[in-house]
Parts: C-alpha cells; structure tokens; sequence
C-alpha cells in the first residue's frame, strides 16, 4: 500500500481535491453538530452532488463529511447535552459537566484532540493492514458478537451514578425499549398494544435527545434561580496543553484500540465502541473518581473511540464490499456510481483509487483541528445567549433534529414522553446514561443470542465449548465488573 | 433585521397563494415530494434521488426527496394512505411495502389504498450460496439438504423481506422447506458477513448482489435464463411450479387513492418521459438497475395481480 | 427502620415495579414459536423483564426507608411546559413547523420569566424562520408546512 503513495497524493493534492476535502469537512462539523442530522443524513443530502464529481473527489468529499459529522455531534453533546448522533451520547457525560463548570472550551479543546488522533490513527491501520483485519472480521458471527456486547453492558455498572440498582434498573429499561416494535425475527408485534406506529418501534434518537435534552431544559426550568446568565460560557476552543497530557497517553492509545477493533465488526458500530471504550477507561484511569462529574480522560476515552471507528468502518466496506453500516453503505454505492465494483476484488482491481482514499481519510482527520476551531468561533457568540433563550433554542432543534431522523411524526411524541420521564426519573436519581446504553446494544444483544441458540439448536453450552473468542471477550466482562469490587474490599482491608 | 425578513417573505408568500388557486392543468404549482420509505443512503434512496432531477425537468417543476423510515416501509405508506390524494406526495414502494407487508401485518392500508402511478424498476431476484462451498448447482444442494435434514440455514434480511420470500419459493417449490432453517440477520449487510463466514449456506437477492464477488448463483426466479449467468437455470427449469417460480423486486410511484385522473396522467407521463431520458438510463445502467416503466394503467392492473399471487408465497414462508 | 411510601422516591420505584410486572404478564402472553424458544418473540423481553422485576423490588425496598418526602416547589411551570410540549408535537406536523414553534417559543419564554418584547419576538420569530429558511429552502430538506402556505 506504502509504495502508491505518491500516485495516491496527486489524486489528492488537486484543487479540486482540497477544495472538496475543506468544504466536506467543514460542512460535515456543521451538519453533525445539528442535533439528530448526523452522519448518515448528511452523507445522503450531498450524494446527489458527488454525481457530476469525478472518481476520487466524489468519495473523498464523502470520506470528509463522515468524518466531520462524527466530531461535530461531539460539540452539540459538551454545549448543549444533546448528543448530534447516538456515538457521541457517551461525550455528554463528562463534557457537558465540564461545560456547565464554565470550561466548555477546555473541554471541546480535549474532544478535538481525542477525535483528531483517533481518526489519524485508525487511517494509519487502514493503511497498514485492511486485508488482514478484514480476514480477521470474519471470525466474528453471531456468538462472538454476543459476546462483545455483554461486554458493552458492563460499562451500564461503571456510568451509574450514585445508586447501582438505580443504574441498573435504567439500562434494563433500556434493554426493555429496544424490544418494543416487530420481533427482528419473526415479524411478530410485541408491546405495540395495538398501535401500528409502535410496531417500527421507539426511535433510538427519539429517546436519547428526550432523556438528555429534553429533560435537562425541563429540570432547569424547576430549579430558575439564576435566569439572565449564560447557560454556559463559551468563547472558542481551548487547546489542552502539552503538560496537560502527561498521565493521558496511556488511556488514549487503549481508546483508540478499542475504536479501531470494534470498528471492523459490521453491525457493532461507533455507539457500541465509544461506551466501551469509556466503561475502560472508568474501570482503569487513575482519575476514574471524576469520571462523570466532567473529567477530560472520560472524553478522551468516548472521543478518540467513536472516531478510530471511522476508519475501522471502512475495512470490511473495502476490503470485504460489505458495508458496516449505512454511512459505509453509502460510500458503496457512490463507488459504484462511479463505475468502481465495490466487492472482495475491490483492492486487488484499482489500488490507487484505494491508496487515495485511505491517504485523504488521514487528511481529512489532520484537517479537523484548524477547521473545527473555526466552526467554533463561528458559533460561539450564538450559544452565549441567556439561559431562558437557550432552552428555546435547545427545545426547537430537539423538535427538528428528531423529525429529520426518520421523518415520523410519531418520533416526536416519543420525544415529549421521554423527556417528561426523564424528567421524572432523574429527579428521583436515575442516571439516564444506561438506560441509553441499554437501547443502544439491546437489538444487537437479542439478535446475536437468538441467532447463537438457532446455530447451536438451542445449547447455550456450545457458546464456550466451541468459541474461543467468545469466551475471551465474555472473561474480560467478568473481569470488568469483579475488577472494582476486589479493588474495594483490598482497600476496606487495607 | 431578522423581522424585516421574515416579514418580506410573508409578503411574498401570500401573493403566490392568492395568485396560484389549485387547477389540473396548472399542476404541479408547488414542489412535488418523493417520499422514500427507508432511511437516506440506502439502494432505494439511491435510486429515486438519481430519478428526482429527471422527473423534475418531465414535469417542469419542483421535486424534492424525503425520507420516513421504520417498519420494513409500512411506516411512510401508512402515513402516505392518509393524506390528501392531490399528487403532491408520491411513495416509491416495493413489491414487500405495497403486496407482501398489508397481507402479513396489520398495516393501516391495503389493496385499494393506491393510485398506481408508475412502475420503475423489476430485477429477478436469484438464490446463491457462497463461491466456497461444495454446492455447484442447486441438484447438489437440494441432495445435501435432503441428506442431513435441519442442518442447513439459509439467511435473510428480516422475516417477510424480498431475500426471505426468495428463498423460501426456492426450497418450497424443491420441496425441502421443512429440511432448512431460516436465520433473519439485521439488513443485507450482515447476512452477506454471514454467508462468507460460513454461517449460513443460502441467501436469496438480486442479480446485483453477484457483483460483489464471492457468490455462486443456483438458480434463477425469471422467465429466462439471465444474460450475465447464462448457464444458472431458471426456477421452472428445475421443476418449480407457478406462482413461485418468478419472483421480482419491482417497485414504482404510488399516490393516495382517489388522485385525479388528470393528474395521475400527468404525473405517469412525466414518470415515463423521466425513466426514458438518457440522463436517467445512464444512472441506471451504472448502478445495475433494471428498468421496467409502466404506465399508470398497466402498473394498476399488475399491482392488482402480484398481491393476489404473493398471497401462496407468504403462507409457503409461515408469515 | 420505618418504611413509608409518603415520598416522592418511593411512589416512582413502586410505580416501576407494577409496571415491569404488567409488561411481563404481557410478554407471558406472546405466541410460542413451534420452531424452538429462540424463535419465540417473548424469549428475549421476559429474560430482561424479569431482570427488571427483581431490582425494581429491590430498588422499592430501598426507596421505602429513605424516601425524602416531596419537593414540588417551582414544579407548576413546568407542568405547563410539558403539557405544551406535547400538544406542540401532536399539532406541529399539521400546523407547519414555522406557526407551532412560534406559539411554543413565545410561551416558553413567558414561563421562563422573560419579560423583553423585544427578546420574546426576535427569538420566538427568528429562530424559528431562520431554521425554515435554512432547511426548506436552501437545503430543500423541508420541514412540516402549514396548511395554507406550502413555503413555510
């Protein structure tokens, strides 16, 4: 791959190609940081222009807006707890505290470091090695799968804040909500109670922008005391020192090896990786006693994962022309477009147009430093309103954001219910971070272990007697889980 | 300043509602929605936002795309059966949204929910297993099937979906459907993770899927054998019976019933003008779409027909 | 040790627990699948609800002894807000994105103890219009309309 370079570098270092790599970028931080656009939608509205582009710049402007919509729904989640896409829900729960402790700069400084050097990272291991991990990706059916996704359960312990049983109970909820809608096996309506809206199910963004959002303006409206400041102070984005990093290394690197991993199974995904990455980083970092009261490594841990995913992403989408998810979908089809067969020839038949794409995906991630600085500075004037403003504000694009999603009125009311029970519910001390994590790893939980048990004809046994990456990934869950409670009973003794 | 603006196009906008009352022969006076029943980016989106610019220029008007996804498409349709049936909104369904999904769930539509507008697309659809496997021709497979009853999957996108019913009228028209087992994976994407893992043997789809490598064709659900797979049989070679012996992922333009005739002319019209044009062919020919218009009147009457004949298929697949 | 149910805590935890019971009773009644439990639609929902069961007992249990009565101070607008919440999302799509978000910002913001003309109309008209005008006209990704103008 290394000796193409140079063949890949004139196809990038065009006009025409740095023009689409800034204007992609840029657009794709704006489009992201727009509560419920994300990736997939802004992907699809600039489709239609990529038609009249030429081969590499039409996927290379694709490459930036991904890239790009990624870490813009990270400055929507730290400024206004209102996660742009489901990967950045774990980037509220210590950026928005940061931003209400009035650093919110500091803390968008952190999440664009965490997300630039996750991106280039896992651009260097696409580069490096994408045949070899595509390979490696096919090991992982439906058991291993499971497996990987009790491991992203565990993480519900280590976000719950205050009372476990509480934490607990949310991400049950959790589990509870992604089970409402058609049975993804059978077709069979469970919990509809008759409502055919129901049977498509809850809208996974719907829920997650009701909880966080929705029910943050409600609970700030309770508690008006100081009503002409700021909800928060920003003023542009304050790059972490070099000093500041010391202790952090470690960590960073661990996230981004859990981003670029879990990238490469199809149908895990970014939400998956950054709330695993985050549980790790809870379980492991010297500074875990902060974590959820607005401690940098929880954002590095979320950020620096999602992002490494975008590149792990594109590995079985290139090497193997099976997309992992509909982002990935998308870049399928424009290469198609373009007359290029996506497929696992796909390499082997046009290694240039490859090399390129793998090298602007470095670029594109280099490139979101200067440009999310500036979107930021851009923005910055408008979210310094009075908190009274704010909430307006905050309700209208909540309101937008969900309807964009599917288009379904429905989505709406599911919204309004859930930032009424959030409301509730974390009066009461409910955290509302498991109950998101629940939603999220719920489908692929209960299909992966359905699947497992039709393979297996229904012996759960089989699951560790004949998969040994299973039962690799279902020891590091125990492990996560007894690891706090050896630790504590040693320093009760101790 | 904001206010001075917003008030300017008040202005504007109430002299174009006075100026524009609603006559068919002026239609269309407003943008025309596309309504795709899936999320953006996916192949039907694809395909009817590289559709939506010619459409645009055949009607001379404005057409834009939008998206409401959620239950396998009965989401939008059921939202679409409800609106005024002026023309304004037209749904792009597919064989599953329009015949299989009213017959199998309890969907807020039905047969006679529809104005037919236009077909546009109808690909065969062919049943494969994976290129690394012992199976050369579908003989070999039924025989292996026979041979170890119940060991076997086939794989689909979800139950009731086009890659399910494809194979369940394979290995019902064999006879063996009892002797397989079908496992429903989230989406094409990870069934085709699947079928080169080895998980599953068997994945039904369209002709497009073969480009992607890695597959081996068994057996054809057309009429003829296809030209990019002549030696692959077609299902009635092989002894398959009708109705399960031709199976088509078709779709095309729907409006709510009780659209006006003439505008149901323009809009079929233009829908051919549209899929004729050579902007159109050419976005066709490169994403492997199989074109196939018919007019307002044919579509009616083969829409009719599919969803009286896919009624055997849905109770051969236990829906 | 007292256990009083007198508190705000409590009555939600108990309100959890008839809730998970109700839905497993639901899921108890979902049709078996002859083609083995996995294919069964309840396996999934009654393995977590009756996860569900057991800590909502658990977690009442707790919320019983250490219930900290009410505090409902400051609650009355945002009662209000919510109840506009929802009736602005049951009307929004038919009275248009624009007309609705109008009515709701204004009242938001009277609850919220603005008092400004000037703020309430710049905020409650611009936000709103600058959204329509970016997304149903520049990016043409429209927005529920009004009935009467298809433009905004």
């Amino acid at each position: 791959m290394l000796d193409l370079l140079p063949q890949a570098l004139s196809l990038i270092f065009t006009v025409e190609g740095l023009l689409v790599l800034t204007f992609g970028t840029m657009l794709g931080i704006v489009l992201g940081a727009l509560p419920g656009i994300g990736s997939t939608v802004a992907v699809a509205m600039i489709l239609p222009f990529t038609l009249t582009m030429s081969q590499a710049p039409a996927i290379l402007l694709l490459l930036a807006i991904y890239a790009g919509s990624v870490y813009g729904g990270s400055i929507s989640a730290i400024l206004i707890n209102t996660p742009g896409t489901p990967q950045s829900a774990a980037t509220c729960f210590d950026g928005y505290p940061m931003a209400l402790r009035g650093e919110a700069g500091k803390a968008l400084g952190w999440a664009t470091m965490a997300s630039v050097v996750g991106g280039l990272a896992s651009s260097v291991v696409l580069i490096l090695a994408a045949p070899q991990l595509a390979a490696f990706a096919l090991n992982f059916g439906p058991i291993e799968t499971f497996a990987l996704i009790v491991l992203g359960l565990t993480c519900i312990v280590s976000v719950s804040e205050g009372s476990l049983i509480k934490g607990l109970i949310a991400g049950v909820l959790g589990l509870f909500l992604s089970v409402v809608g058609g049975d993804p096996l059978t077709g069979e309506p469970r919990f509809t109670f008759g409502s055919f809206q129901l049977i498509a199910g809850f809208d996974l963004l719907a829920v997650v922008i009701g909880v966080f959002a929705l029910s943050e303006v409600l609970l700030r409206a309770s508690q008006r005391d100081e009503a002409n400041v700021a909800l928060i102070d920003f003023r542009g984005i304050v790059l972490p020192k070099l000093g500041e990093w010391r202790g952090r290394i470690g960590g960073l690197l661990k996230s981004v090896a859990i981003g670029n991993v879990i990238g490469i199974m199809p149908g895990t995904g970014a939400a998956t990786a950054a709330f695993i990455s985050y549980a790790e980083a809870r379980r492991s970092a010297p500074t875990r006693a902060n974590f959820g009261k607005g401690e940098p490594d929880g954002l590095i841990a979320s950020e620096s994962a999602n992002n490494a995913v975008t590149g792990g992403a594109l590995v079985p989408t290139l090497a193997l022309g099976i997309p992992g998810d509909a982002i990935t979908a998308v870049m399928l089809a424009t290469l198609t477009l373009h007359g290029v067969t996506p497929g696992i020839r796909l390499m082997q038949d046009n290694p240039i147009l490859i090399a390129a794409i793998f090298t602007g995906f470095f670029v594109v991630n280099l490139m979101l430093l200067p440009l999310g600085m500036l979107v930021s500075r851009v923005a910055a004037p408008l979210l310094r309103l009075r908190e009274a403003y704010m909430l307006v504000v905050i309700t209208l694009l909540c309101t937008l954001g969900v309807f964009f999603v599917r288009g379904n009125p429905f989505d709406l009311l599911v919204m309004a219910a859930a930032g009424v029970i959030g409301f509730v519910l974390r009066r009461q001390g409910y955290p509302m971070a498991p109950l998101v994590i629940g939603m999220v790893l719920g489908p692929t939980l209960e299909i992966s272990l359905r699947q497992g048990l039709i393979i297996t004809n229904g012996s759960f046994v089989q699951f560790f007697t004949h998969h040994p990456i299973a039962v690799a990934l279902i020891l590091a869950a125990a492990a996560m889980l007894l690891l706090p409670l050896v630790r504590a009973i040693r320093a009760r003794q101790g | 300043m904001k206010k001075l603006k917003t008030s300017a196009i008040v202005a504007a906008g109430l002299a174009l509602a006075i100026g524009g009352a609603a006559q068919a022969q002026d239609f269309p006076e407003r943008p025309i929605n596309l309504v795709v029943p899936f999320n953006a980016g996916g192949g039907t989106d694809l395909l009817i936002r590289g559709f939506a610019p010619h459409f645009a220029e055949a009607l001379d008007g404005d057409v834009f795309v939008s998206n409401t996804a959620g239950g396998g498409g009965t989401i939008a349709a059921g939202a679409l059966a409800g609106q005024r049936p002026d023309g304004y909104q037209l749904g792009y369904f597919s064989i599953t949204v329009s015949t299989i999904q009213p017959q199998i769930n309890d969907v807020p539509y039905g047969l006679d929910s529809w104005s037919p507008i236009c077909s546009v697309a109808a690909s065969p659809t062919v049943l494969f297993t994976s290129e690394s496997s012992p199976y050369t021709s579908i003989e070999e497979a039924v025989e292996a099937i026979r041979a170890a009853p119940s060991t076997l999957l086939y794989g689909s996108s979800g139950p009731g979906a086009i890659t399910h019913l494809t194979a369940v009228a394979a290995f019902k028209g064999l006879g063996v459907i009892d002797d397989v087992r079908h496992l429903p994976f989230q989406g094409s994407g990870p069934a085709l993770q699947g079928i080169a893992a080895g998980t599953i043997q068997f994945f039904g789809d369209t002709e497009i899927l073969m480009q992607g490598g890695g597959l081996r064709p068994l057996v054809v659900f057309n009429s003829e054998r296809l030209a990019s797979m002549r030696d692959v049989p077609t299902a009635t070679e092989i002894g398959i019976e009708p109705p399960l012996n031709e199976l088509y992922l078709w779709g095309g333009f729907f409006a709510p019933a009780g659209t006006p005739p003439e505008v149901v002319e323009t809009l079929s019209n233009a829908c051919g003008e549209a899929i004729a044009s050579d902007g159109f062919q050419a976005f066709a020919e490169k994403t492997n779409t199989v074109l196939n218009y018919r007019n307002a009147a044919d579509f009616d009457a083969f829409y009719r027909a599919q969803y009286k004949a896919n009624g055997a298929i849905i109770e051969a697949a236990g829906l | 040790m007292t256990l009083s149910l007198n508190s705000e805590r409590a009555v939600v935890a108990l309100i959890l627990l008839l809730l998970s019971i109700a839905l497993f009773v639901t899921a108890s009644r979902f049709p078996a699948s002859d083609m083995g439990s996995a294919f069964d639609p309840g396996f999934f929902p009654r393995i977590v609800l009756g996860a569900l069961i057991a800590l909502a007992a658990l977690n009442l249990l707790t919320d019983l002894r250490s219930g900290t009565g009410w505090a409902l101070e400051g609650l009355r607008s945002v009662l209000v807000m919510m109840a506009l919440l929802v009736v602005y999302v049951k009307v929004m799509p038919d009275l248009g994105f624009f007309a609705a978000s109008v009515v709701l910002s204004v009242a938001f913001l009277l609850l919220l103890g603005v008092r400004s003309p000037l703020g309430i109309a710049v905020v409650a008209l611009g936000v709103p219009g600058a959204l329509v005008a970016l997304f149903n006209h520049i990016l043409t990704m429209p927005l529920p309309t009004s009935p009467l103008f298809w433009w905004i």
